[in-house]
């Protein structure tokens, strides 16, 4: 069974000027513990594919399962649900709640899905990211680099089937990026789980099992 | 999300300045309501008095003004029944108009049921005060001769609007017609009389009269109106003034918050345009005029539909309260429509304009690094601004800079204290663990100043109206529940020494016997030691009144036992000097020490004595007490009447039937009725303030909108993380009610446990009563404080909860 399996996603948007079509007609699957890179120019619809894939918009037509669920047939929470404790996320703005703690943040994820022992999880996945003397730190008081080094524990703590990420080296130096996108694979590998992943940098596309690309809203 | 930041400032405006019209026109037409019944005590808007006759260019001048008028010529004259027994009187000539504000009450029958009636007695008819019954025996229907008339006496006078003073000193009334006075041949040239010419009408009408009186700068004429005739009324008047000037003026505080919190929410947004227009070379100067442009059209368009929401607001709860006032309330000024745009640019003066500057002033290099941290004005400029701002309003409020810094000074203790209880509350609540409060107790700790500025601004209305409820039903109840049941309800005054001992007489006949008659004397205190009264000035009005006005003093030889010395001793049985005991809270407020000189000034002759001992009274046993007491050998010697205070079961009247005919001098006071007159008072006063307070309840439900819309962005980023990362509505909805909830639980617990402290020190400290904690107002409180909370945080967290993850990938929050 497929991770993910989606056919003929369409998303249309209406704006001032008429109907827009974001999205026309995308099929794409991915195999359990597979990585894809989906590149393309901005506004190809690379974010939007993301998120219909990931339930967090719904598609205009067609259909998407994830994780043996029919999302298209489910309402936002139903979708929400799915994603709780099997789904990550790395964003390239980190999105760290910024009145938690980086350990608080680790433990969103696992209080959401219902997971017992989240504090000694989240502190456990946190110093796999090198992070153990800084748990207690706001996001605030953290380097960009660290940020996305709390995203991905988080990302990771659930042990997810998915991982989707958009940008994660987009507000990052080279060397940081680097350091996150180690950790990033080495913590799918070490998992087996799947990867979607957002990126205009085609050396880390290159990482990945397989390469779409996008171009006005159609896989090339 | 950026048109909402703006909307969210335009919105915390207009609701700002209709916090403040709405409490404003109210305030207003309570305050005018109130004015015209104070008038009823002039039985006038104002009172053109003169000892001659009023002319009639004086006259002309007020109609040609739009005013209502109407003569009242007072003087002293003797009347004779048909028995030939006479009476001195005090006449009351009245015009038909009379009373132009307020009614006469009168009855057909001696102490019978009364009725209000507008216009004075017809020509050859006379209505009398009851005393003037039982002196000369007369029944409705009788004549009397009055001067040259012959005159018909057809009701009693139960109740004189203006009639004032004192009742231990005024011979009794007799009103009649000022149609028959040329005729009575009562007034000649040099007679003894005050004439007035009562005025009422619009305030703009009377003011152009008052301006044409005082130029025409006839010293005979005086002016009197409510707030200069009487001392009592202007001073009940202002009282009034300064409780609703004090509930508006918190409401402004309030909206002042709301306002600030939305600016600074633009002032921010706009922190990243400015950087960027300076970075394509705009200046500072012109980044400023663009930003004060596009907030004063916004101010413009709020302050309008402010005021116009606030004017529509009032009538609806004018209406609601219409039943708590006898008489209809009079249309609002529009002078509180001046208030709400002036308060929308002062508040955007005096709670944004630091922010504002501080944001055009914002550093280029905020176009490369927007992770700069927001430029913020200094806090005590901040303060600073509004504070002078809120002092300009209240000035405006009050007119009176005194009362506006003394209104800025509470605010800023009373607003203050709460602040840092709520502070406290919040540090206490962020360190609580209790699992299933966890996220609502995140959203405390992550937000401890917007969350203590919520709690506070809730709570100030709230405990007020705590505060005013326990006053209205426990405070008044514990007073008169702990009158005892025999307590005296009738106090018989203007006894004269001969009729003393008839007195005691008729009433041992009615089973009270032993009760003493104290005599009275009256006399003025002249001096202290050395100090002349007058002089060196008091720390009160209250006590420069109480020393300079000529009160009752009494005399007897051995201690009472219902008065406790507390301070010297009582002097021996066999004393023969002159010694006096003071009262201790009055000799506190005038001065008066132990061992003291005190210096009277009774009839022609002046008494001195020392001062042997301060006494404790129990006022509130309605036993007759006296400020100061003499001993016999000082006071004896001089004119005296006596007085003294029963409790007789007298449902029928027959007892003072029976005292005013047997003593017709003697003037019969019921305290139940004076009784039921002062709680009635005090608590339309309460209802009064209560009603202003209960807008300053919306005003802080508005800062907490204001505040948690303020906090919208950041809702709104963490609710799109959590549907993100796996959260359903209900745990977002759950997540807010609980964080309402808390704050709720915290703002109620605190305004009704400040209030059940205040309530306690008003009944036992300043009372001397037994304080109950009422436990159903103290729940009642929370529950109010949760409930206003959750709800109104509920509304304006509604749209975070229809959130979607999407924007975390747009990067939209």
């Amino acid at each position: 069974m497929n991770t993910i399996q989606a056919s003929g996603l369409t998303k249309r948007v209406v704006t001032a000027e008429g109907e827009l079509v974001i999205l026309d007609e995308v099929d794409i699957a991915l195999s359990a513990g597979e990585a894809v890179a989906v590149v393309g120019p901005s506004g190809s619809g690379k974010s939007t594919l993301l998120a219909l894939l990931a339930g967090l918009d719904s598609a205009s037509d067609g259909q998407i399962e994830l994780l043996g669920s029919q999302l298209h047939a489910l309402d936002e929470d139903g979708r929400a649900a799915v994603r709780a404790g099997q789904v990550g996320f790395v964003f390239q703005s980190f999105q760290l709640l910024p009145g938690l703690t980086a350990l608080e943040n680790v433990m969103l994820p696992l209080e959401l899905a219902g997971i017992g022992q989240a504090r000694d999880r989240a502190a456990e996945q946190l110093a796999s990211v090198g992070l153990a003397s800084r748990q207690k730190h706001l996001p605030s008081q953290l380097s960009g680099g660290e940020q996305q080094r709390v995203a991905v524990a988080r990302a990771f703590v659930t042990n997810p089937k998915v991982l989707f990420a958009d940008e994660p080296t987009g507000n990052l130096d080279q060397n940081t990026g680097d350091t996150i996108v180690e950790l990033m694979f080495g913590m799918r590998a070490s998992l087996g789980c799947a990867l979607v992943l957002v990126t205009h940098d085609q050396r880390l596309a290159a990482r990945c099992d397989r390469v779409v690309t996008m171009a006005e809203g159609r896989l090339l | 999300m950026r048109v909402s930041e703006y909307l969210i400032l335009t919105l915390a405006l207009v609701l700002a300045v209709a916090a403040v019209t709405s409490v404003g026109f109210f305030a207003n037409r309570v305050e005018r309501a109130m004015q015209a019944q104070a008038a009823t005590l002039l039985a006038a808007d104002a009172i053109v008095s003169s000892p001659q006759q009023i002319t009639a260019e004086v006259r002309d001048t007020a109609l040609q003004n739009s005013l209502s008028i109407t003569d009242v010529i007072e003087f002293p004259s003797v009347v004779l029944n048909d028995d030939g027994d006479t009476a001195l009187v005090s006449v009351k000539a009245v015009g038909d108009a009379y009373p132009l504000r307020g009614e006469l009450r009168l009855s057909r029958q001696l102490y019978g049921v009364d009725r209000g009636v507008i216009g004075g007695p017809p020509a050859g008819e006379v209505w009398i005060d009851p005393r003037l019954a039982g002196v000369l025996s007369v029944t409705p229907g009788d004549e009397l001769a009055l001067g040259d008339l012959q005159v018909v006496v057809n009701e009693f006078i139960a109740f004189e609007p203006d009639r004032g003073g004192d009742v231990f000193q005024m011979a009794p009334r007799l009103m009649m017609s000022a149609s028959d006075l040329p005729v009575s041949g009562l007034l000649g040239e040099g007679s003894r009389a005050r004439y007035k010419m009562l005025i009422a009408g619009e305030s703009r009408d009377l003011d152009n009269f008052a301006g044409w009186l005082d130029q025409l700068g006839d010293a005979s004429l005086q002016l009197q109106n409510v707030e200069q005739g009487r001392p009592r009324v202007q001073s009940a008047l202002l009282n009034v003034r300064r409780f609703l000037g004090l509930a508006a003026a918190v409401a402004v505080l309030l909206s002042g918050a709301a306002v600030a919190l939305a600016a600074r929410q633009i002032a921010e947004r706009d922190m990243d345009t400015s950087a960027l227009l300076r970075a394509f070379g705009a200046s500072s100067q012109s980044v400023i005029r663009i930003v004060l442009i596009r907030l004063a059209a916004i101010a413009l368009v709020a302050s309008l539909v402010g005021s116009a929401v606030g004017f529509l607001a009032q009538f609806g709860l004018s209406a609601l309260l219409a039943q708590w006032f006898a008489a209809e309330l009079p249309a609002p000024s529009m002078l509180p429509l001046v208030g709400g745009i002036s308060c929308a640019l002062l508040a955007l003066g005096g709670f944004c304009l630091p922010a504002i500057a501080k944001s055009a002033d914002a550093p280029v290099v905020r176009v490369l690094r927007r992770d700069l941290p927001v430029a913020r004005p200094s806090t005590w400029l901040v303060i600073g601004s509004a504070l002078m701002a809120m002092l300009v309003l209240l000035t405006w409020l009050t007119r009176d800079i005194k009362l506006g810094l003394a209104l800025v000074a509470g605010l800023i203790t009373v607003v203050g204290v709460l602040w840092l209880v709520s502070r406290a509350l919040v540090a206490l609540a962020g360190r609580a663990q209790a699992p299933r409060l966890r996220r609502a107790l995140e959203g405390i700790r992550r937000r401890p100043n917007s969350v203590s500025l919520q709690i506070s601004a809730f709570s100030v209305g709230l405990l007020a109206l705590l505060l005013l409820a326990i006053v209205r039903t426990d405070v008044l109840n514990t007073w008169q529940r702990q009158i005892p049941d025999n307590a005296p309800n009738y106090f018989l005054v203007n006894i004269q020494p001969e009729e003393v001992e008839q007195v005691q007489s008729l009433l041992a006949q009615r089973g009270v016997e032993g009760e003493s008659l104290h005599p009275m004397v009256r006399g003025r205190l002249e001096a202290i030691n050395d100090r002349r009264i007058g002089e060196g000035g008091y720390s009160d009005e209250r006590a420069r009144r109480m020393s300079e006005r000529d009160f009752n003093l009494s005399y007897h030889l051995l201690p009472r036992d219902d008065n406790t010395v507390v301070d010297g001793q009582w002097w021996p049985a066999d004393t023969t000097e002159n010694q006096f005991s003071v009262e201790q809270d009055f000799a506190e407020e005038v001065g008066i020490n132990l061992g003291d000189e005190l210096h009277f000034r009774i009839a022609d002759k002046q008494v001195s004595g020392t001062v042997s001992n301060l006494r404790e009274v129990q006022w509130e046993s309605f036993a007759v007490n006296f400020f100061v007491v003499g001993t016999p050998v000082a006071l004896s010697g001089h004119p005296a009447s006596f007085v003294t205070s029963v409790f007789i079961d007298d449902p029928d009247g027959v007892f003072v039937r029976d005292v005013v005919s047997q003593f017709p001098g003697v003037t019969v006071l019921d305290v139940g009725t004076m009784l039921e007159r002062i709680t009635g008072i005090l608590d339309r006063a309460a209802l009064a303030v209560q009603y202003v307070f209960g807008f300053t309840l919306v005003a802080g439900i508005l800062v907490l909108i204001a505040a948690v819309l303020a906090s919208r962005r950041e809702r709104f980023q963490e609710a799109a993380i959590l549907r993100t990362l796996g959260a359903s509505r209900r745990y977002l909805a759950g997540s807010v009610s609980r964080e309402f909830i808390l704050i709720g639980t915290l703002a109620g617990l605190m305004a009704s446990s400040i209030a059940a402290v205040l309530a306690w020190v008003i009944v036992e400290r300043v009372m001397s009563l037994q304080y109950e904690f009422n436990l159903t107002l103290w729940i009642g409180g929370i529950l109010v404080g949760i409930a206003g909370i959750w709800s109104a945080g509920t509304v304006a967290t509604l749209p975070v909860l229809r959130q979607s993850p999407m924007a975390v990938i747009r990067n939209q929050v």
